[in-house]
């Protein structure tokens, strides 16, 4: 038969390590927070939507476009199953890509190696495009502009 | 002195508060086949952003620690070892070592998943749960004893989740220079605009209604902490409101947070499945078998 539910404690030993590590662990992560930084991953900036965003601003968003073997100019798919690396990546990475656009030819090499049979790309361009903002109303098509570009190498 | 004293217990107390070993038997099994679910669905780059290496740029224990260039082997790898280990784990079998297995193959993972510039903000209570389950040791569906060990665990995803909360008004603050200069922007603009979905688009002509959500989400951030103190009916109340702020995210933009929600099990008295689980299985058992012919 059980006996009556009993309480495991934890050893002196065991308690002084856990909450070590409790107290390094709330130290990293709210320094994540002060410095606003997501370089303390897993314990960095919980700052996901914290940027303001003035309400006569503009809204920006990066995509990518490429020209195909056959002579198409398709958007490249910025998520899992198309290139892997997705938008968010890029947008991260933006200052680098744009310094050094030869980066773009792993997106390339991804695309054709995750789907031989498509067709392969040979020009790729980052592209970006950019609403306006007057008290939070879009005001007319977006502008749009080419980042950089890379002619994919074989 | 013997206040302060007090105050110490009293803080140690509140991170080693027993919980029933039943309740760790189930939240395991919930957390180890959400990884599998999550390497699967949510971090699934990790597989095909090993074919782009040279835009890997992992953050800082990717730098510090000598951890491995992604390659489409290791991926591999680590993907059959999460698999058995997360199965394994999730029966309770072998609870330290596959759990610690799980812990650091889940953990480079997740440093190659969010090691190509966006780091997504979703999965600090998942990591958390993943690197405390392994410390609580032996723990079955029907023992009746509760263990301060698990009472840390706990308390140590409890935590993560609502820090993922808390923390994140935090920021706002310290991005906008006062939470009302967030609150007042335009982010869910900025947000609808750039991955709104239909249903939220019409949205973006009525600023004002944004601006009224924009402080809703704020002061729910803020006040969050005050659920690590709750307990009965309006614990359920604020686990079924933080529930229900990401289904609308999700159903707005795409965004769901499930490594962050499955960790909200953490709150609840799981114990209590337990029983309803053996009734059902009882009731399978005691249907008796087709009947062979004769009596």
């Amino acid at each position: 038969m059980s006996s009556e539910p009993a309480v495991r404690r934890i050893s002196r030993r065991g308690l002084v390590w856990r909450l070590g590590v409790t107290g390094v662990a709330l130290v990293i992560l709210t320094m994540g927070q002060l410095q606003d930084t997501n370089d303390y991953f897993p314990l960095g900036s919980l700052s996901q939507y914290a940027t303001p965003r003035d309400m006569d601003g503009t809204v920006r968003s990066v995509y990518m476009m490429a020209d195909t073997e056959s002579g198409e100019r398709v958007r490249v798919p910025l998520n899992p199953q198309g290139v892997g690396v997705g938008r968010a990546d890029i947008e991260s990475q933006l200052g680098r890509i744009v310094d050094d656009p030869s980066l773009l030819q792993a997106i390339a090499n991804a695309w054709s190696e995750l789907h031989p049979d498509a067709d392969p790309y040979v020009a790729l361009y980052v592209m970006r495009s950019t609403y306006q903002l007057k008290d939070g109303i879009q005001q007319g098509e977006p502008e749009i502009e080419q980042l950089t570009s890379w002619e994919v190498r074989r | 002195m013997n206040r302060a004293l007090s105050a110490g217990r009293a803080v140690v107390g509140w991170w080693t508060r027993p919980v029933p070993l039943a309740r760790v038997a189930v939240l395991r099994v919930a957390i180890y086949l959400f990884v599998l679910y999550d390497i699967f669905r949510l971090t699934n780059d990790v597989i095909p952003m090993a074919h782009a290496p040279e835009l890997y740029y992992p953050t800082w224990v990717g730098r510090i620690l000598p951890l491995p260039e992604p390659s489409l082997p290791l991926a591999h790898a680590l993907q059959i070892v999460i698999v058995v280990g997360c199965l394994v784990a999730a029966t309770g079998f072998l609870p330290r070592l596959a759990g610690w297995i799980v812990a650091v193959a889940y953990f480079q993972w997740m440093v190659f998943s969010q090691g190509y510039g966006y780091v997504s903000h979703d999965h600090l209570a998942l990591m958390v749960a993943v690197v405390v389950l392994p410390t609580i040791g032996r723990a079955r569906f029907t023992d009746a004893d509760s263990s301060e060990a698990a009472g840390w665990a706990f308390r140590c995803i409890q935590v993560s989740v609502i820090a993922t909360y808390f923390a994140s008004a935090v920021v706002k603050w310290v991005r906008s220079g006062s939470p009302a200069a967030w609150a007042n922007g335009a982010v869910f603009i900025w947000a609808i605009i750039r991955r709104g979905s239909d249903l939220v688009r019409w949205t973006t002509d009525y600023p004002w209604l944004l601006i009224i959500a924009q402080w809703g989400l704020i002061i729910i951030e803020f006040l969050s902490p005050v659920v690590l103190w709750l307990k009965g009916k309006a614990l359920y109340l604020a686990v079924v409101t933080f529930a229900g702020f990401h289904l609308m995210t999700y159903l707005a933009l795409g965004i769901h947070f499930l490594p962050t929600v499955i960790c909200w099990l953490a709150f609840l008295p799981l114990e209590r499945l337990v029983p309803v689980a053996q009734r059902l299985r009882d009731r399978v058992r005691q249907r008796p078998p087709t009947p062979a012919g004769t009596a």
